[in-house]
């Protein structure tokens, strides 16, 4: 196991210098840089100078040296596009706003679409399935900026239930102003609801086609035990593997919940670093994702084992 | 001592609500409400640095909480009023070369007082090659800015100086009528260099540490999301600000500005096509206030100079006539625009004046004419056409030509503008229309400085109320050249670098006509489309508001809120 968990860390470190390598790269050959957009109507001489300030007038093997030397060390590099954030301080000033929106969202959607997929696993082929089976389809296939306009406007500005725009902040950052996060969490949450219901459903539907759920109802188990102690249980590996992975990317927000709430979150540098080629910030958020995401998929490995014990985890012995 | 001078700022502005239930600028009696807060949505400001302005989001809250020698409002037929604000007064001398400005006494918000320093040290910042500041430019026509500034000189060696702590003294090359329009700039607005030095590189971007001396001060900020200005109890004209309170909100969304529009949460909008029906309809129902302001601004076609273009053609003058001539500006503007902008038929729009004169009221718009007369003519199109290809020696069959339309952002209404370019060239004229629309600004840009273009859809926003602004893009090396086609005409520059040394308002008016013929008509180095229009909608209960044409969009110091509750 120790093992494993050393030779896991070296993979990692490796993955993550290739992936930096290749975003480096893959940034350096899309047209244009951080400051195209702003010197589009500048004078040359001006643009000149511009360059020379931010370092972009040197060779790319140059920068790529300086910026692999920064990762090293865990220094990203300041924001070209908005001076003076890094990638840490956008992390910390807004991580924690997105991961509250996200554990919201994700709480509330994956709590009812694990319900919504017992009981349409349970009800199978009666109306209450096909209810849920429409109403999820419905539910991932309408975009979140159509969900979060039409909430706004219903609850926001014709019945003034909930404010339109805004989340909480200062004291209240983590648990208070729960008004503001009303309309956002709601919004998110369908298509947690509607991909958890329809995973937990099919693989439900799989497990109690086995054979031993055939033994145990020849045991006289009822049929509630079954689901509790066999069912369940079995089926939960599908959702294992998704969950961490949901868990994980909370922090990266999302980017449209944010641009219709005003929410001041992750989720547009997320997009915006990459479209105004902002070197810095996107070496960063990526490396970082990276690595979260790396060690989620090691974390749910051992989870495996926990849920379904006949998975082992094989190391260096052989 | 924070909180203790927080408090009395609140003792005072709460006293300030109750003696001032009539203001001191109206003649009949005006009922204030309780609340004097405004409501505006804004983008985040890259920068607070004044000399580092780059967009219309960092002039408009640094106009407000920072100030110059000027300050710009608009009177009742929304015509821009510069009003002496950081100077009382100022005289220039016979030659028209020295500018003297005689500084109020006024203090920055931790009690400094505002030196003739403090503007020498701003004007000596933004000439600073190693800084790079968008708007170095505007400095250029003092004595040896342009020089420092290629590093052929030193900064003393730069024309202006404190000759006392209230008198500023700026020395210009030229004679150039418009200076002291340019100097409203907030490039321009005096800096505190001790300040800058103490706190180094954050500085910028870090409200707590900006001194300020303009009618309101950043009270606090939630990066890219939120910032509120309260008013500057310190203001030298503090009787006259009435606002306690402005947050501007970072709403990205139009359909939630609406929202937010409608339940009175937001006091004003720009407003894109998309709403104006909207609005217009509140605006009918006496909800909003619908304020329409001519921007200083021209959109045109620029055809590619550099090289001629992919097509080799650009560079012929009928041919680039026979592509604007065939526009229909006016069936543009109703279909793409739903009628808000104005069709160009010339560079200069409405309102920029030459001395005392608009104008526009001087010269007709030199393309009207020929296009009102030509514009479904395709035979006469097409023969213009030929001609210029057989001059280029390309024959004259018009299926074997293509033309290339680059441009960026994919919103809808720019495939509907490029679109239109298409039918309408390809219809009329019988060439192949390629529009080649980039994904983002930064392959647009790198498409259009390696020259696979024949043709962009460029504009142009003025930086100060004269034609020069416009002028300045289309001489030969000008440093505008790379983006604006790179036209190049002889007798343009003639009339250009004659400029240089005329004063007189009349003789400059005359050149600026000859170089508008030259330029838009005679060699069609552009094909002029539309001068914007900015539709502004305002709530009815803010009053007061002005809304210049140059540096901010709005200037909300005197705004008050009456008839809101």
């Amino acid at each position: 196991m120790i093992k494993y968990t050393i030779r896991r860390f070296f993979v990692m470190l490796f993955t993550l210098f290739i992936i930096a390598t290749a975003t480096f790269f893959l940034l350096a050959a899309v047209p244009g840089d951080a400051l195209t957009a702003r010197t589009e109507r500048l004078q040359e001489k001006t643009v000149i100078n511009l360059y020379k300030k931010y370092g972009l007038d040197k060779p790319l093997m140059e920068r790529y040296l300086i910026t692999m030397k920064g990762l090293a060390v865990g220094d990203f590099g300041e924001s070209i596009v908005f001076e003076g954030q890094t990638v840490q301080s956008i992390i910390r000033d807004k991580g924690p706003i997105s991961a509250r929106l996200g554990l919201q969202t994700m709480t509330l959607g994956v709590g009812v679409g694990l319900i919504l997929g017992i009981i349409a696993a349970m009800k199978k082929g009666t109306w209450i399935d096909y209810a849920i089976v429409t109403l999820s389809i419905l539910l991932i296939s309408i975009p979140h900026l159509i969900f979060g306009m039409l909430l706004q406007k219903v609850f926001g500005a014709e019945l003034r239930w909930f404010p339109i725009i805004g989340w909480p902040k200062g004291k209240d950052l983590w648990f208070g102003g729960w008004e503001y996060t009303v309309l956002p969490t709601l919004t998110g949450c369908f298509s947690y609801i509607a991909s958890y219901a329809r995973l937990l459903k099919t693989s439900m539907l799989d497990v109690m086609n086995q054979d031993y759920i055939l033994t145990a109802e020849s045991k006289g188990l009822s049929r509630w035990q079954i689901i509790r102690r066999h069912v369940l249980r079995n089926s939960f590996i599908p959702v294992m593997t998704n969950l961490p992975m949901s868990v994980a990317m909370c922090i990266t927000g999302s980017f449209f919940i944010e641009s219709i709430f005003a929410i001041p979150g992750f989720g547009k540098y997320y997009v915006e670093a990459v479209s105004t080629r902002d070197v810095s910030i996107v070496m960063g958020q990526t490396v970082i994702i990276a690595a979260i995401y790396i060690v989620v998929v090691f974390l749910t490995d051992i989870l495996y084992t926990v849920i379904d014990p006949r998975i082992r985890i094989r190391g260096g012995k052989k | 001592m924070r909180n203790a001078k927080k408090f009395l700022a609140a003792a005072l502005s709460g006293l300030m609500a109750v003696t001032m239930a009539v203001p001191a600028f109206a003649e009949e009696a005006v009922e204030m409400d309780e609340v004097q807060e405004l409501n505006l949505v804004f983008s985040d400001l890259a920068t607070l640095d004044v000399n580092d302005v780059r967009n219309a989001n960092e002039f408009q809250v640094l106009s407000q909480v920072q100030e110059g020698l000027f300050r710009v409002f608009t009177d009742e037929n929304g015509n821009d009023v510069i009003e002496n604000a950081g100077c009382e007064s100022y005289e220039v001398s016979e030659d028209g070369l020295t500018y003297t400005f005689h500084l109020r006494e006024m203090n920055w918000s931790d009690g400094v007082p505002v030196v003739a320093q403090h503007y020498v040290d701003s004007i000596k910042r933004l000439l600073d090659p190693e800084l790079a500041f968008s708007y170095s430019f505007m400095a250029y026509d003092i004595v040896n800015a342009e020089e420092y500034y290629d590093g052929k000189c030193t900064v003393d060696e730069i024309g202006v100086r404190a000759v006392d702590d209230y008198t500023l003294e700026i020395q210009l090359d030229a004679a150039i009528p418009f200076f002291d329009k340019k100097l409203t700039c907030v490039c321009f607005f005096p800096i505190r260099k001790d300040i800058i030095d103490q706190y180094g590189e954050d500085w910028a971007t870090d409200y707590t540490m900006q001194v300020y001396n303009g009618p309101f001060v950043i009270d606090s900020r939630i990066l890219e999301n939120e910032m509120v200005l309260v008013k500057n109890e310190n203001y030298w004209d503090a009787e006259n600000v009435y606002l306690d309170k402005v947050t501007l909100t970072e709403v990205p969304e139009e359909a939630t500005q609406s929202l937010l529009l409608e339940s009175q949460q937001l006091d004003m909008v720009t407003a894109s096509t998309d709403y104006v029906a909207k609005w217009q309809k509140m605006t009918n129902e006496g909800v909003l206030v619908n304020i329409s302001k001519a921007s200083p601004s021209c959109n045109y076609m620029v055809f590619n100079h550099h090289t001629g273009g992919l097509s080799g053609l650009m560079n012929n003058a009928k041919v680039c006539k026979a592509l604007s001539l065939a526009l229909d500006r006016e069936e543009m503007n109703e279909l793409i625009y739903s009628g808000i902008n104005v069709p160009a038929y010339g560079l200069i729009p409405a309102n920029m004046m030459v001395g005392e004169q608009e104008f526009r009221s001087l010269a007709e718009e030199p393309l009207y004419a020929d296009a009102m007369q030509y514009v479904n003519d395709t035979e006469y199109l097409q023969n213009l056409f030929k001609e210029g290809m057989a001059e280029e020696g390309m024959g004259d069959d018009l299926s074997s030509v293509t033309l290339t339309i680059i441009s960026s952002g994919n919103t809808t209404q720019t495939q509907a503008i490029q679109e239109y370019f298409k039918q309408t060239w390809e219809s009329k004229l019988g060439v192949t229309v390629v529009t080649n629309i980039c994904p983002d600004s930064s392959t647009f840009v790198t498409e259009r400085n390696e020259n696979r273009y024949d043709m962009v859809f460029m504009g142009w926003n003025g930086d100060y109320n004269d034609p020069m602004t416009f002028m300045e893009l289309f001489n030969t090396g000008s440093g505008y050249a790379k983006f604006m086609g790179g036209y190049s005409n002889e007798t343009y520059d003639e009339l250009f670098n004659a400029l240089a040394t005329i004063s007189d308002s009349e003789v400059r008016a005359e050149n600026y006509i000859q170089m508008e013929y030259n330029l838009v008509y005679e060699n069609a180095g552009i094909a002029p489309i539309y001068y914007k229009n900015t539709q502004i909608f305002v709530q009815s209960y803010v009053k007061n508001l002005s809304t210049p044409m140059f540096g901010t969009e709005f200037d909300f110091s005197r705004v008050y809120i009456s008839g809101k509750e």
